[in-house]
């Protein structure tokens, strides 16, 4: 039988999906409310993903119940008075992502070359 | 469109889930919107596409959510009893505002929401005080 040793018992163990990372990612530098952080999204991506309204407040909400992100007010704006901000939890999750997926590239990128270099 | 955003949103989606989200995603939309029709027709026919596919993707998600987490049960009955009344008050409002933007009523159902922020205040405050989480 095929065993997962999992190093992070503590953390969400599933790759996270690419909308999911894209906010965490997109919240770790400042907060933001919705239409900003669609607009990240995008620049984040290099507008490879457009992200729709209801597929980005279904991931949200998903992230507020899991605590990894927090709602708050923002009172120095007059429209788009909820903002967005990572929480602790959040944060952990977003760095384990980010090393999970550097591991892989590290492990992937002598293996590709390999092969370049033998065609 | 936004009318037509706001309706489907209202069909589709738990209450709760309009109740706490539904203003804000008829904003953003509406703002992507007047981007995208700045773009011309086709980036705008794409939009509408893309944003009512999003919406039809993600309203079962969000039923199974309404339907099996049990922290969507409307009022929890080991709250205390302020917090309990104060939340049932805010339940039927929102029960309200959908019923206000489903007949298309919209002064009704903006009047509803702002209330309904006070409502909310009030409800964190209490929560605040006897020291529950969010």
């Amino acid at each position: 039988m095929r065993q997962v040793v999992s190093t992070q018992d503590e953390l969400h163990n599933k790759p996270l999906t690419e909308p999911v990372l894209l906010i965490l990612a997109s919240l770790a530098r400042e907060p933001l409310h919705g239409y900003a952080l669609m607009k990240d999204i995008e620049t984040l991506s290099q507008g490879r993903v457009r992200i729709s309204t209801g597929t980005l407040y279904g991931a949200l909400r998903r992230l507020l119940d899991d605590g990894w992100i927090e709602r708050f007010e923002q009172e120095d704006t007059a429209r788009d008075k909820q903002a967005y901000r990572l929480t602790g939890a959040g944060r952990k999750q977003l760095q384990a992502e980010i090393a999970r997926m550097s591991q892989i590239v590290k492990a992937a990128s002598p293996r590709l070359r390999a092969v370049r270099s033998n065609i | 469109m936004s009318h037509v955003y706001q309706v489907l949103l209202a069909l589709l989606y738990p209450h709760r889930y309009v109740a706490i989200f539904g203003q804000e995603m008829l904003a953003v939309f509406a703002q992507v919107a007047a981007e995208q029709r700045k773009r011309g027709r086709a980036a705008y026919l794409l939009f509408v596409i893309r944003e009512i596919a999003g919406l039809a993707r993600s309203a079962p998600l969000q039923w199974k959510t309404a339907i099996f987490d049990p922290r969507e049960f409307a009022v929890n009955q080991s709250l205390p009893e302020e917090v309990q009344e104060c939340q049932a008050r805010l339940n039927t409002a929102n029960g309200e505002m959908l019923r206000a933007i489903a007949t298309g009523d919209f002064a009704t159902a903006r009047r509803l929401s702002e209330s309904d922020y006070s409502q909310r205040d009030k409800l964190q405050t209490l929560r605040k005080k006897y020291g529950l989480a969010e």
